[in-house]
C-alpha cells in the first residue's frame, strides 16, 4: 500500500537556535508547558506531504496532524526553492474527536515554481500544552509536467476487507480488517456494523482495535484517510475456498466544504469553511480464501493445534503429605486457536490419582496475530508415601512457518510423598487390606498344565476298576455253576426249609401246618424220599432204604401225621397246636440228616 | 547324571530371577515407589513361576490404587495357590466387596483351604491309592472295609475331577473399568451387555485382537486386553 512520506516528531532534541526563538515566542507559558507537561506519551505532531516528486506548476498538499490535546493558532511554515506557499489560509483545518481521541489536521497548498528542490520550513506547535517541533519536508520539482493520469476513486468514503494472507492450512490464523477510506475533507466521527456478518467454515475471534488514528495513504494518486474499524482473527475449520461475505457499515460523518464568498468585501471576516454532519452506509466487498488441509504425518495424539506454541509446565508444590493435592499446570501459550487447544495427556504413576485437568483460557486481543493462552491445571494426589515421578507427556501441532509437525512436552516432575507408603498404611489400618507379604517366597510353576494328571487318573483308576468288574465276573460265574451242583442245591434247599419254617411261624392253624408239612417234604426230599409224591403206607420203607435211624423216622412220621390232623382234623381231641408243630419240627428238621447214606439206594 | 544336572540348572535360573525381582520389588516398597515394585513383580511372571506372596501383594496394591479388576485377579489367583494366609483371605473379600460380589460361599472357602493342603496332584495320588486299597481289601473278602474304602475312593475321584477341572476350565476376571459385550468382534457390533471390573466371565475363543466370553449367560466379544485369566 503506497503511503506517503512522513515526517514526524516526538519531544525533539533542543538545538539553541530554536530555544532562543521559542522562548521569545512562548516565555512563560512554554516554562509552564514544561512544568504540567509530565510523560510525553500523548502528544504527538506530524507533518506529511501528499507527494515528494511534483512538476513544474502543481500543487502539493502540505498536512500538519495534531494530536493529544488542543492546539493554539498555527501559521503556515514557509516555502523556499522550487515551492511557494499558494495561499495562508489553509485548504482544511478540522478538530475532530474520533473514538474519544482528540485529533486536528491542518492542510496548506504549495506551488512548485521551478525545477529543482523545493522545502517546506519547520515550525513549532503547541499541543495539549506541550512545545513540539516538526521537521522541514524537502521534495523535488521536475521539469517537464506529469503525464500521468491517476485512477481516482470517485468515492470519497468507502471499505475494504483486508485479509493477512488468501491461503491458509486449516486452523492457521488469518486476521481480516476492515478498513474504512475517505478523502480528507470528510471526517468520520462513529461507524457501526449493520446486520450480521456471515463467515461459514471459520471460528472467529473479534480483536481489539489498536488506533482510531487515521493514516495517510494515497490509492490511485489520489489522498485519503484510512482507518481500521474492525478486526477479527479467523480459524478456517475446512479446507476448500471460503467466503467472507460482505459487511456493511453505517458511519457518522462531518464533510467539510469551502465557502465560495466571491467578491464578499466580509470575506476575510468569515472561516471560508463550512461542515454539516451526514451519515453514510459503506459495503466492504466479500473476500474469498482459499484454504487447504494439514499434510500427512500427523504425529499420535495430534489434537488439531496450529501456530506457534510454547509449552511451561509449573507445579505449585513438589514435597507434600500423602494423600494431599499437587497441582501440576501445563501452560501453552501461542498464536493458535486457543479455544480449541486440548490438553496434554499426562499418565500418573500408579500409586498416585489424578483428575480430568482443568482448564482455563485467555484471549489477547490487542496482539497482531491473536495470542492466546491455555492453562491445563491436573490435580494429582499420591496414595501413600514415596517419590512419584510423573513422565512428560508429549503435545503436538502444526507449525504451518516451517510447514511441519512440531511436539512440544511437559517436564518430568518428580513428587515426593511423606508419610507411609501404601504397604505400611495398610498395615496400620485394621480395616484396610492386609499387609504385603515380604518374606521369601514360595515359588511354583506359573499355571502348570494338568494334561497328565488327567492321563493319570483317568489311567489309574481303569485298573482297579477293571479289576473289580473282572472280579464280580468271575463271582457271578462261580453263583451260577454252584447252582446245579449238589451242593448248590443242598444249600438251595435249606434256604427253602428256613423259609418255610419262617412262614410257618408267621401263619397259624392249618396253614401253619402245611407250611411244616412242606418244610419236611423238603428236608426228605434231600434224602432222596419224595415224601410229597408217596403214599403214606410206603412212607415207612422208604425212611429206612434212605438209611434213616427208625428213632428218627418215627419222629419224622409223627410229626407228618400230626401235620395232617391239624391240617384235616383240627377240632379233634389231642390235635397239636401249629406252634407245637413248629417247635417239634425245628430239631427234626435239624437232626435229620442233609444228605442220602452211601449204601442207601433209593428204590 | 549331567543331563538331570542340566535340567536342576535350568529349573533354578528362573527361580533365582525370580528372587532377585521379589528382593528389588520389596526393597522399592520401602522406598516408597510402589510403581517400581509393581514393575518388578509383574516381571516374575514372565520367569514362569508363580507365588501367593507376589499375587497377594500385587493384588493389595491394586486394592489400593482402587483398581478392583486387577485387585480380584491377583487375590483370587493368591487363594488358589495359598488359601491358608489370613492376609489373602481378608484382601480377597475387600476386593470382592469392591468388586460388588458378596463373601465367596463357604464351600468355596473350604474348598480352596482344601487345596492349599492337598494339591490337585496330591487328590490325583490319594484317589488312586485309595481305589487300589478298597480292591485289594475286596480280594482279601472284607467285604465292608472294602466297600467303605471304595466309596472313600470315589469321594477322592471327584474331587480330584474338580481341582483339575477348575485349572483347565478357561476363567477370566474383567480387569478394563467396564466394556461391552458384542455380538461380533468388532466395535461397530451391536453390544448386547456390559461387564464391569472384578466380574469373572468364561473364556471362549480369541479372534483378531477380541475375546469370546460369557457372563450370566450372555455370551458376547470384548477386546482381548479388557479380560485376564485366572
Amino acid at each position: 500500500m503506497p503511503v506517503r512520506d512522513l515526517a514526524r516528531s516526538r519531544l525533539p532534541k533542543p538545538k539553541p537556535k530554536q530555544l532562543l526563538r521559542a522562548a521569545f515566542r512562548l516565555g512563560a507559558l512554554a516554562a509552564l508547558a514544561v512544568a504540567l507537561a509530565g510523560p510525553a506519551s500523548g502528544q504527538t505532531a506530524d507533518a506529511s506531504v501528499s507527494s515528494r516528486g511534483l512538476a513544474v506548476g502543481e500543487e502539493l498538499t502540505y498536512s500538519l496532524t495534531l494530536r493529544g490535546g488542543r492546539s493554539g493558532p498555527v501559521d503556515p511554515p514557509a516555502g523556499s526553492g522550487a515551492l511557494r506557499l499558494s495561499s495562508p489560509i489553509p485548504t482544511l483545518d478540522i478538530t475532530t474527536t474520533f473514538n474519544g481521541e482528540t485529533e486536528r489536521r491542518v492542510a496548506w497548498a504549495y506551488e512548485a515554481t521551478r525545477t529543482g528542490v523545493g522545502r517546506i520550513d519547520g515550525l513549532r506547535v503547541t499541543v495539549g500544552g506541550r512545545s513540539l517541533r516538526v521537521d522541514p519536508v524537502q521534495v523535488r520539482v521536475s521539469p517537464a509536467p506529469a503525464a500521468s493520469a491517476p485512477t481516482v476513486s470517485s468515492d470519497e468514503i468507502f471499505a475494504r476487507a483486508e485479509v493477512s494472507r488468501e491461503t491458509a492450512f486449516i486452523g492457521q490464523q488469518v486476521i481480516v480488517e476492515y478498513v474504512l477510506y475517505f478523502q480528507p475533507q470528510i471526517q468520520p466521527r462513529q461507524t457501526a456494523p449493520i446486520g450480521t456478518w456471515d463467515a461459514a467454515g471459520f471460528w472467529r475471534e473479534e480483536m481489539e482495535v489498536p488506533s482510531a488514528y487515521p493514516r495517510s495513504v494515497t490509492l490511485g494518486g489520489e489522498p485519503y484517510e484510512a482507518v481500521t474499524i474492525r478486526r477479527i482473527a479467523l480459524f478456517p475449520t475446512r479446507a476448500g475456498e471460503l467466503e467472507l461475505a460482505e459487511m456493511r457499515f453505517d458511519v457518522d460523518l462531518l464533510r467539510t466544504t469551502t465557502r465560495g464568498f466571491g467578491a464578499d468585501p466580509f470575506a476575510p471576516f468569515f472561516s471560508p469553511f463550512s461542515s454539516r454532519y451526514d451519515e453514510e452506509e459503506v459495503t466492504a466487498p466479500a473476500a474469498t480464501i482459499t484454504v487447504r488441509p494439514l499434510p500427512d504425518g500427523a504425529p499420535p495424539g495430534f489434537g488439531g493445534a496450529v501456530g506457534q506454541f510454547e509449552l511451561e509446565t509449573v507445579v505449585d508444590e513438589r514435597q507434600v503429605e500423602a494423600g494431599e493435592a499437587v497441582e501440576v499446570r501445563a501452560t501453552i501459550s501461542g498464536t493458535g486457536n486457543t479455544a480449541t487447544l486440548r490438553a496434554p495427556q499426562i499418565e500418573p504413576p500408579r500409586g498416585v490419582d489424578a483428575y480430568a485437568p482443568r482448564a482455563d483460557r485467555e484471549v489477547f486481543r490487542t496482539a497482531e496475530p491473536l495470542r492466546g493462552v491455555a492453562v491445563f491445571a491436573y490435580t494429582l494426589v499420591p496414595q501413600g508415601g514415596g517419590v512419584f515421578e510423573v513422565p512428560a507427556a508429549p503435545w503436538s501441532y502444526f507449525d504451518p512457518a516451517d510447514g511441519q509437525y512440531k511436539t512440544l512436552r511437559t517436564e518430568t516432575v518428580e513428587i515426593t510423598a511423606l508419610g507411609p507408603s501404601l504397604a505400611e498404611a495398610a498395615a496400620a489400618d485394621p480395616d484396610g487390606p492386609a499387609a504385603l507379604i515380604l518374606s521369601a517366597p514360595v515359588w511354583e510353576r506359573a499355571r502348570p498344565s494338568v494334561t497328565w494328571l488327567w492321563v493319570a487318573l483317568a489311567g489309574g483308576l481303569s485298573l482297579p476298576l477293571l479289576a473289580g468288574l473282572g472280579l464280580l465276573a468271575v463271582r457271578m460265574g462261580r453263583r451260577r455253576l454252584g447252582a446245579a451242583s449238589p451242593r448248590g442245591r443242598r444249600k438251595r434247599l435249606a434256604s427253602a426249609i428256613r423259609t418255610r419254617l419262617d412262614a410257618a411261624r408267621a401263619l397259624d392253624g392249618p396253614a401253619a401246618a402245611a407250611e411244616v408239612e412242606r418244610a419236611v417234604h423238603a428236608a426228605l426230599d434231600r434224602l432222596g424220599v419224595p415224601a410229597a409224591t408217596l403214599p403214606a403206607h410206603v412212607l415207612p420203607s422208604r425212611l429206612d432204604a434212605a438209611g434213616l435211624a427208625p428213632e428218627l423216622r418215627d419222629r419224622t412220621l409223627a410229626l407228618l401225621d400230626a401235620c395232617g390232623r391239624v391240617q384235616y382234623a383240627p377240632g379233634l381231641a389231642g390235635t397239636p397246636s401249629a406252634s407245637a408243630l413248629v417247635a417239634d419240627a425245628e430239631p427234626l428238621l435239624a437232626d435229620l440228616p442233609t444228605e442220602r447214606a452211601s449204601e442207601a439206594v433209593p428204590a | 547324571m549331567t543331563l538331570a544336572l542340566l535340567l536342576l540348572l535350568q529349573a533354578a535360573a528362573p527361580a533365582a530371577e525370580a528372587d532377585r525381582l521379589f528382593e528389588t520389588g520389596a526393597r522399592l516398597i520401602a522406598e516408597g515407589d510402589t510403581a517400581g515394585a509393581v514393575a518388578a513383580w509383574e516381571g516374575i511372571a514372565e520367569q514362569g513361576v508363580a507365588s501367593a506372596a507376589i499375587e497377594h501383594n500385587l493384588g493389595t496394591l491394586a486394592l489400593e490404587r482402587g483398581d478392583v479388576g486387577r485387585a480380584r485377579l491377583h487375590l483370587e489367583r493368591a487363594a488358589r495357590l495359598d488359601a491358608s494366609r489370613p492376609g489373602v483371605a481378608h484382601n480377597l473379600r475387600l476386593a470382592r466387596q469392591a468388586a460388588g460380589v458378596g463373601d465367596r460361599p463357604v464351600w468355596r472357602v473350604a474348598w480352596d483351604r482344601l487345596g492349599a493342603v492337598v494339591p490337585p496332584g496330591g487328590l490325583v495320588a490319594l484317589a488312586l491309592a485309595l481305589s487300589f486299597a478298597a480292591l485289594g481289601v475286596v480280594l482279601l473278602e472284607r467285604r465292608r472295609l472294602g466297600a467303605a474304602l471304595g466309596a472313600l475312593a470315589l469321594v477322592t475321584v471327584v474331587a480330584a475331577s474338580a481341582a483339575l477341572w477348575e485349572r483347565t476350565a478357561p476363567v477370566a476376571i474383567v480387569v478394563a473399568s467396564e466394556a461391552d459385550l458384542r455380538e461380533a468382534p468388532s466395535a461397530a457390533a451391536r453390544g448386547v451387555a456390559r461387564v464391569r471390573a472384578g466380574e469373572v466371565v468364561a473364556l471362549g475363543d480369541a479372534e483378531a485382537g477380541w475375546r469370546r466370553v460369557e457372563a450370566d449367560g450372555v455370551e458376547g466379544w470384548v477386546p482381548e486386553a479388557a479380560v485376564e485369566r485366572l
